[in-house]
């Protein structure tokens, strides 16, 4: 029993490409856009007539701009959101999550970028995870 | 009555005893030690979660045994005229329904995600400013919740049939349940890297079966060992042969006409009846003289009486 598994090790620390997303969620955003949910609650995020803007907000732009993906925001209510993420038709939510949020039974969350504050992202999409959890901790020297 | 004596294992058996409850005493430190890294690494992971309760579990059979061995050694008393030994069928029967329950339990919970199709996340922490996947942690953690469990568990089993102890022998079977668990729940975990998320709930439902089949086994055993059944060898659960090894030597001898004889496992010795038909006058020279045969015959047959009769009772 032991030898396969040490096999098995061997090829996926060789496979760079680890852990992957189920349901693909990042190679969807390389390939079409990034789509973020959005619910307004500021500071984390804000709204004037055209603009969508706040901390979270240029915190994704900046994530998208390291990975070279393009960033389409959905504005709704955070229900309707929580439903379209659990569906895997979004990629991430924002809007001040607290890390000890309601919903952490539905969706997953992201490492804290401020302690306190996560990110949702769709339940184990964890390729999509541990790229925004490099961004997130190597985000954190400079905060 | 001269058949209440107090009990004293054979010498070899005493250390055997201190060996086992030497090893029982390692096994649930390491596993309280397993039980506290397992949930702190735990996340979201079903499979995960399987492991985590069975080691829970697991150190239900062991605090029984180290509970009972402190009392079974106790000598009879008024009020315990039969001494003290029933103590290891009740742990026995205690940690056989922990483990049944379980089982059922975890059968349900991994049967719920997969229907439910729940995607485990796992995610990454910081350790020493290396960015390390979760899935990575939760391996090793559970290597170190397999790896010595084996060892202890592959220790016991020998010990556990030597002293008729089923309580130790349970524990030893929750160790195989032990890293049976934690083996399929890495490879569930390395499902899920790969991006299979059922991976994770597949192995948990795998395990869970297991661990249900060694409940159902063991509380049935329990349960009709209490029933007072004829005693049994512990792994193959055949018909003990001491019992009929007894039933021999007493008609063979010269002042017994026929004999019959009952037995029930009481832990780990045995209690029970002979009776028989007296050849001529009954001597109570020759009959203490038997007492002291039987006593000295198995250290299991442990407590009985031999009464003349007229009949033969029909056991």
């Amino acid at each position: 029993m032991k030898i396969p598994i040490l096999v098995v090790f061997l090829i996926l620390f060789m496979a760079c490409d680890f852990p992957k997303d189920p349901e693909n969620s990042y190679q969807q955003a390389e390939s079409g856009h990034l789509l973020v949910g959005i619910t307004i609650n500021p500071p984390f995020t804000q709204k004037t007539e055209d603009s969508l803007f706040g901390k979270e907000v240029s915190f994704i732009k900046e994530f998208a701009e390291e990975n070279k993906l393009k960033v389409e925001f959905m504005e709704g209510s955070e229900s309707e959101l929580i439903k379209k993420i659990e569906k895997f038709k979004l990629h991430l939510i924002i809007g001040g999550f607290d890390k000890k949020t309601h919903w952490k039974k539905k969706v997953g969350l992201s490492a804290p970028y401020d302690q306190k504050h996560v990110i949702i992202v769709p339940k184990g999409e964890n390729k999509l995870l541990q790229k925004l959890e490099t961004f997130i901790f190597n985000q954190k020297p400079k905060r | 009555m001269k058949s209440i004596h107090d009990f004293e294992l054979p010498e070899n058996l005493k250390k055997t005893l201190s060996k086992a409850i030497k090893l029982e005493w390692i096994t649930l430190f390491y596993l309280l030690s397993v039980v506290i890294l397992m949930y702190l690494v735990m996340g979201s992971s079903q499979a995960m979660k399987s492991a985590w309760l069975e080691d829970v579990l697991s150190l239900i059979p062991s605090i029984a045994f180290l509970i009972s061995t402190k009392i079974f050694r106790k000598k009879p008393n008024k009020e315990f005229p039969y001494g003290y030994h029933r103590v290891f069928s009740i742990s026995f029967l205690t940690g056989a329904v922990a483990l049944l329950g379980m089982g059922i339990f975890l059968v349900f919970d991994s049967s719920m995600s997969l229907i439910k199709a729940e995607h485990p996340t796992i995610g990454n922490k910081m350790f020493f400013g290396q960015q390390i996947w979760m899935g990575w942690i939760m391996i090793a953690v559970l290597l170190y919740s397999a790896l010595p469990a084996m060892v202890l568990g592959f220790k016991k089993l020998p010990l556990a049939k030597e002293l008729h102890n089923k309580i130790l022998f349970t524990d030893a079977s929750a160790q195989k349940a032990d890293y049976m668990t934690a083996f399929a729940a890495i490879l569930g975990i390395i499902g899920v890297g790969i991006g299979y998320w059922w991976a994770d709930a597949v192995g948990a439902l795998f395990i869970s079966f297991s661990v249900l089949k060694d409940g159902v086994n063991h509380v049935k055993t329990s349960i009709l060992d209490l029933m007072d059944r004829h005693p049994k060898t512990i792994k193959e659960q055949k018909d003990d042969e001491k019992i009929e090894e007894i039933k021999q030597l007493v008609t063979s001898w010269e002042w017994v006409k026929d004999a019959n004889v009952r037995f029930r496992e009481n832990g780990q010795v045995y209690f029970g009846e002979i009776a028989y038909i007296p050849n001529g006058d009954i001597d109570l020279d020759q009959l203490h003289q038997g007492y002291e045969i039987l006593r000295n015959h198995h250290w299991k047959i442990h407590d009985f009486t031999i009464g003349p009769v007229k009949e033969l009772p029909k056991w």
